[in-house]
């Protein structure tokens, strides 16, 4: 807080009883008044006067006691004239958040020489033997009668005759007249007039009016609007001290009326209101005169209309690109996560807190998508959003409880939950993630609460528990049916079976129609068949079973090959059927002899020789390969 | 007769051996894939769902699968929140055991869960179901049956050869069953291959962009998300073509998919 201790003026006039006043609290603080950095300023009553009217030009040095200061020269003028020499000194005291600060002033007055553009020079101020320069000044002459009333009134008048109080003329004059443009007026300060969606402009509109100015019942005149942004308040002082401030040579006073952070929704180019404010607002004379600051006549109050320009704000969209987990956060965010325990049992409520906290636009954002693993069972969030309206941009905190439920044990990563906000100092997408906590639930998933199975005993929400048994094993790589050969083998092979028993059938039938055929094909086979048996008996010195065999080679190649029944034949019966069937004379008695041999030696006492053997054996074949000859059967 | 009956005994023999070859399995090796399957379930009760896919997928490793195996992994990574996996590893459990309540159920809350919902083309009930029995058998239930019937083909048929019968009524049996061993047999030869040439995916990757072309370039028509069933059309490294359930169709890389 900013206290006015003292003014003290030094001056010739100047009532003693203020001055000691001044001088001890002056005392009091002098011991801190040079900590701080000198600042020298140099000002002028007004930037535009009537010829008839005084010019006050005022050089400040801030954080200065007079010891430290040089009485600097009158600066050069142009067009005025000066009107003493020794300009009047003027100290000041005050303690501002417990720092003492102290001011010194000095002040020239002039009179206009001619009418048109005049300028205060330049001035060279030492303190603590540095040299400080202040700016020059431009002013204004006019003539007086283009000049408002009252200051035509507080002009001469004073200046002749200073001890006089100033006769009350009447008030014809509009009174907005006596109030200039430069006297009052508010000024907007955007942060940025060419921002992203959704990006933060902070607006500050500051009062200014003339030093000695009086405000009172100051109120916004319209609503004031900002269409296509999204408005958060900022703080401003509820009992604002004026700031004073040298602008264009002129003091003035400056409040701040309002600020306001502002976030476009929409692109392209967005106007926002002036703020328009009504007040009633008195002008002191600006007068050294004693006798008007002690018996100054009742003040007079102007009402005032001041408002601001309109200010255009240019609003880009935001780049392409942005990723799947961009929630409309514009500026600079952070995102926190924390969870009130890590160790529950199933069915226990555990509290997850996402914390996004950052500058930018939080009263808007969506909150991100946070889906927890599937065993737990969400409930919707509460959602808190403090924000900060001290500082010059909105900042604050959204905080978003998530009540989880976990229905079965196990142990999970919480949150898994990730956010993207475009970041407008580096033009680009970032995305972040809060540090995932492990939380384990242990015990045994109970049974569902009935209430949140289905009919077939399923969970509402959730997936069914796993199957314990399973009996649908099976290879994992199957060879597919129709790449499988056996599947063809199965199909042809029968095929090839049925063919084959096809063909055998009709051959056997054509066999069974035939007998003589049959006997036929059989009876060489046969003959080789018996004569085989009789070379093994041969071998084994067995004679009688050797011709027994020779004879039944004979006999059955016959009796085969002319379908008769050889075994009962006699020797003619034997010839005879062979005569028949055109077999030579000479080949039927070879027959006789060979089997009426072999009749012989079977029943003869003395075996028979080997050699004699071997021929029986030869002569038996050649009579087969003649009879098959010329046999005509 | 003697000859018929070893024709017919070679045709038992076949069969027999076509019977044991495909559904056999190694006792051993199946038990062993069996334990691995009841640790999996253990891990999975105790909230260790990252052990217990391990688990399982050791039985799977053992060259053995089955439907609720591939249930419980997809289980696991559900409870991973892992919805591509779960859902890929659903509907491998869907072609084994379509009917499963458990599964359909879980399948539905995990399709719940992801970003695109598209609408299904509609399908002819029949085509519904013939999917789905090529899907779960390949063929193989359509193929015995048509062995069984053309086993009485061929008897028959044996029978007329061996007797020379003319009998209208056996010919007319034999036209019968000869056109049902062939409608059978077509059936499950149709149904083999339409099976191996089926080929389905899940995109596993969070997002990835459906394109025109095979190209990086190519105008991204729309962008599918995790979870989502796609039938894979065609191949051109590393794209895949592929066609979204409301029939979409278009191009994405083959590394955001994963089969079923």
């Amino acid at each position: 807080m900013h206290h006015t201790l003292a003014m003290i003026r030094v001056l010739p006039s100047v009532p003693l009883r203020s001055l000691i006043a001044g001088l001890a609290l002056w005392l009091v603080g002098a011991a801190g008044a040079h900590a701080q950095t000198v600042r020298v300023q140099a000002f002028v009553s007004e930037s535009t006067i009537g010829t008839e009217e005084i010019l006050a030009y005022n050089i400040q040095i801030e954080n200065a006691s007079s010891s430290d200061v040089a009485r600097p020269e009158a600066p050069r003028t142009e067009g005025l004239t000066l009107l003493q020499t020794a300009p009047s000194t003027q100290m000041s005291t005050s303690v501002i958040n417990g720092q003492l600060s102290q001011s010194v002033s000095f002040e020239w007055r002039y009179r206009p020489s001619r009418e048109g553009p005049a300028r205060i020079g330049e001035t060279a101020v030492v303190v603590k033997g540095q040299t400080y320069r202040t700016a020059p000044i431009a002013v204004t002459i006019i003539p007086q009668s283009q000049r408002p009333a009252t200051a035509r009134r507080n002009a001469r008048t004073r200046l002749i005759d200073p001890f006089n109080p100033p006769t009350t003329t009447p008030d014809d004059t509009p009174p907005a007249a006596s109030i200039g443009k430069d006297d009052i007026f508010i000024r907007v300060i955007p942060s940025a007039s060419s921002v992203y969606q959704s990006e933060q402009i902070h607006i500050e509109y500051q009062l200014y009016f003339r030093e000695g100015m009086q405000l009172r019942q100051s109120r916004l005149a319209d609503s004031w609007d900002a269409e296509g942004f999204w408005r958060e308040e900022l703080d401003v002082e509820r009992r604002p001290i004026p700031q004073t401030v040298v602008e264009k040579g002129l003091r003035y006073n400056t409040i701040v009326l309002k600020r306001v952070a502002v976030f476009p929704t929409r692109a392209g180019t967005l106007q926002i209101d002036p703020l328009k404010i009504e007040a009633e607002a008195f002008v002191p004379t600006r007068s050294s005169n004693p006798f008007d600051q002690f018996f100054s006549f009742s003040p007079r109050y102007e009402p005032v209309v001041v408002s601001s320009p309109p200010i255009t704000i240019n609003v880009e969209p935001l780049p392409a690109g942005a990723p799947e987990s961009f929630n409309g956060a514009v500026g600079t965010f952070h995102i926190e996560a924390s969870v009130d325990r890590q160790d529950v049992e199933v069915g226990e409520p555990i509290q997850v807190e996402l914390r996004i906290s950052g500058t930018g636009n939080i009263a808007t954002l969506e909150p991100p998508l946070f889906t927890p693993p599937g065993v737990f069972e969400q409930y919707d969030p509460q959602i808190r959003t403090a924000i900060n309206r001290n500082g010059n941009r909105i900042n604050g905190t959204k905080v978003l409880t998530y009540v989880l439920i976990p229905r079965s044990n196990g142990s999970f990563q919480i949150p898994q939950v990730e956010m993207t906000y475009f970041n407008t100092a580096r033009r680009q997408y970032e995305r972040i993630q809060p540090e995932a906590v492990t939380v384990r639930v242990t015990g045994n998933a109970s049974t569902p609460v009935a209430a949140m199975t289905s009919a077939m005993g399923l969970p509402v929400d959730d997936i069914a528990g796993i199957l314990p048994e399973a009996s649908d094993w099976r290879p994992l790589h199957r060879q597919p049916l129709h790449r499988n050969p056996l599947v063809y083998l199965a199909l042809l092979l029968p095929l090839a079976g049925l063919a084959a028993l096809h063909v055998y059938t009709a051959r056997t039938k054509a066999l069974a129609g035939d007998e003589r055929l049959a006997r036929n094909r059989s009876a060489h086979p046969l003959a080789r068949k018996h004569l085989h048996g009789a070379m093994t008996l041969r071998s084994r010195q067995d004679s009688r079973g050797f011709y027994q065999e020779v004879e039944r080679a004979v006999r059955s190649f016959i009796g085969n090959r002319l379908n008769v029944a050889e075994t009962g034949l006699t020797y003619q019966q034997l010839i005879q059927a062979l005569e028949g069937n055109g077999a030579s004379p000479a080949l039927r008695k070879q027959v006789l002899d060979l089997i009426q041999e072999c009749d012989r030696v079977r029943f003869a006492p003395v075996p028979p020789d080997q050699a004699a053997m071997n021929t029986a054996c030869d002569r038996a074949s050649q009579i087969i390969v003649q009879l098959n000859s010329e046999l005509t059967a | 007769m003697r000859f018929a009956f070893h024709g017919m005994h070679l045709i038992a023999i076949l069969l027999v051996g076509l019977l044991a070859m495909p559904g056999r399995l190694a006792s051993a090796q199946v038990s062993e894939a069996i334990m691995a399957f009841d640790s999996g379930n253990q891990l999975y009760r105790d909230g260790q769902y990252t052990e217990a896919i391990t688990a399982y997928t050791r039985a799977l490793d053992l060259g053995y699968t089955s439907g609720v195996l591939y249930f419980n992994i997809g289980n696991a990574y559900f409870r991973l929140d892992e919805l591509g996996q779960a859902i890929r590893y659903y509907e491998k459990s869907r072609l084994l055991m379509p009917e499963s309540h458990e599964l359909l159920h879980s399948l539905g809350i995990a399709r719940a869960r992801t970003v695109d919902q598209f609408s299904r083309v509609p399908r002819p009930i029949w085509v519904v179901y013939w999917d789905s029995f090529v899907a779960r058998t390949a063929g193989r239930w359509l193929f015995w049956p048509g062995m069984i019937v053309y086993a009485l083909v061929l008897g028959l048929l044996a029978f007329r050869v061996r007797r020379g019968s003319r009998n209208p009524w056996l010919r007319r049996l034999l036209a019968v069953s000869a056109l049902g061993a062939l409608v059978l047999l077509g059936a499950a030869f149709a149904a083999s291959i339409q099976a191996e040439r089926r080929h389905m995916a899940v995109v596993l990757a969070p997002q990835s962009a459906l394109r025109d072309a095979p190209t990086p370039n190519a105008a991204v028509a729309l962008t599918v998300h995790e979870g989502l069933l796609v039938e894979i059309l065609g191949n051109a490294e590393p794209w895949v073509e592929v066609r979204l359930p409301n029939g979409a169709r278009g191009w994405v890389d083959a590394g955001d998919l994963a089969d079923v």
